[in-house]
């Protein structure tokens, strides 16, 4: 008799390969984000947090959709992380401040010797 | 003067000002249309989000040209937190009618969730979100880049591409766990309060005065 795979059954069925690279990718970027928080001058953190969050999904969308159709189906997770990253981003761009950035940013001319 | 050499040190520093800006500008922008195309069926969904991002670039471009007559305008910034705040509560309403609860009491499958959103109120969302926010992002950028349109171009078409993806990646994952719709209502409140506060700053020396 043939058996019937259940969505319980398909979730068994995701090889340990993908979970742990799912793992470790989760686990770097994190660590990334503590760092930066540890390392950037206070003003830049929440900025700097966003794009990192924003890229971190960014990955993991393009992980997600590189699996084949089957796979994606079986590995739901990176979707729904690409998910969590992206309103973890956002969050962070909103709660932080463009001038900072405007600032940290700026351009200066060198003064030329006619200036001096 | 506009700088026409994009590889020349004022334009790659601009360049860099745009990217990070439109980064962080964007985000409450795809905060509001994923929360918003959320509840709708994935066909239907897709469409919302699309309509979000052609009205914000649209209006982005209409702010643009007009910018320097904007910021005449007094209370402005407070009209446009008033207007978030009331989709804030919009949404919050739709979050707590029971038709939502009945949703997510249903298991996640697909067709049989009952639905009570229509695309059409969740367009309407997103187009008056869009108009409140767009203004601020717009004098932003432009702020920024002035001299250098090249890189006022790229911020726009970066911010179109970092809108529709954001948002898609959004409202997938509060379609799945619609408590974290929650958390994202908290975030556009803060948004709104914030331009009601900062715009009532700039109305009160007129109108004490």
């Amino acid at each position: 008799m043939r058996r019937t795979s259940s969505p319980q059954n398909s979730h068994r069925k995701v090889p340990n390969g993908d979970r742990f690279a799912l793992v470790a990718f989760v686990a770097i970027v994190t660590s990334a984000l503590a760092a930066l928080f540890i390392t950037l001058p206070r003003p830049v953190v929440l900025p700097a947090f966003s794009i990192c969050a924003l890229a971190a999904a960014a990955c993991l969308a393009l992980m997600a959709s590189l699996h084949s159709r089957q796979a994606v189906r079986l590995l739901p997770s990176a979707w729904n992380l690409a998910g969590a990253f992206t309103l973890v981003g956002c969050a962070a761009a909103i709660l932080g401040e463009v001038e900072a950035i405007v600032e940290y940013t700026r351009f200066t001319p060198p003064r030329s010797r006619a200036d001096d | 003067m506009i700088d026409l050499d994009i590889f020349s040190q004022g334009a790659i520093a601009a360049f860099i000002q745009v990217i990070m800006i439109d980064l962080v500008l964007a985000g409450d922008n795809a905060l509001v249309i994923g929360l918003a195309a959320a509840g709708l069926p994935t066909e239907q969904r897709a469409r919302a989000i699309l309509v979000g991002i052609v009205a914000a670039t649209v209006l982005r471009i209409a702010f643009a040209s007009i910018a320097v007559e904007l910021l005449e305008i007094v209370g402005l910034l407070l009209a446009g937190g008033i207007l978030l705040l009331w989709v804030c509560w919009k949404m919050w309403r739709e979050l707590k009618s029971p038709g939502h609860k009945e949703a997510e009491a249903v298991p996640a499958t697909g067709e049989g969730r009952v639905r009570r959103k229509t695309f059409a109120q969740a367009a309407w969302q997103i187009v008056i979100a869009d108009i409140s926010m767009s203004l601020d992002n717009v004098l932003a950028v432009a702020g920024a880049a002035r001299d250098h349109p090249a890189a006022l171009v790229f911020g726009l078409a970066l911010s179109i591409v970092l809108m529709g993806a954001a948002a898609t990646f959004i409202a997938r994952l509060l379609n799945k766990h619609r408590w974290i719709a929650y958390l994202g209502l908290a975030i556009i409140l803060y948004v709104s309060l914030d331009m009601i506060w900062r715009g009532a700053l700039e109305v009160w020396p007129h109108v004490s005065g």
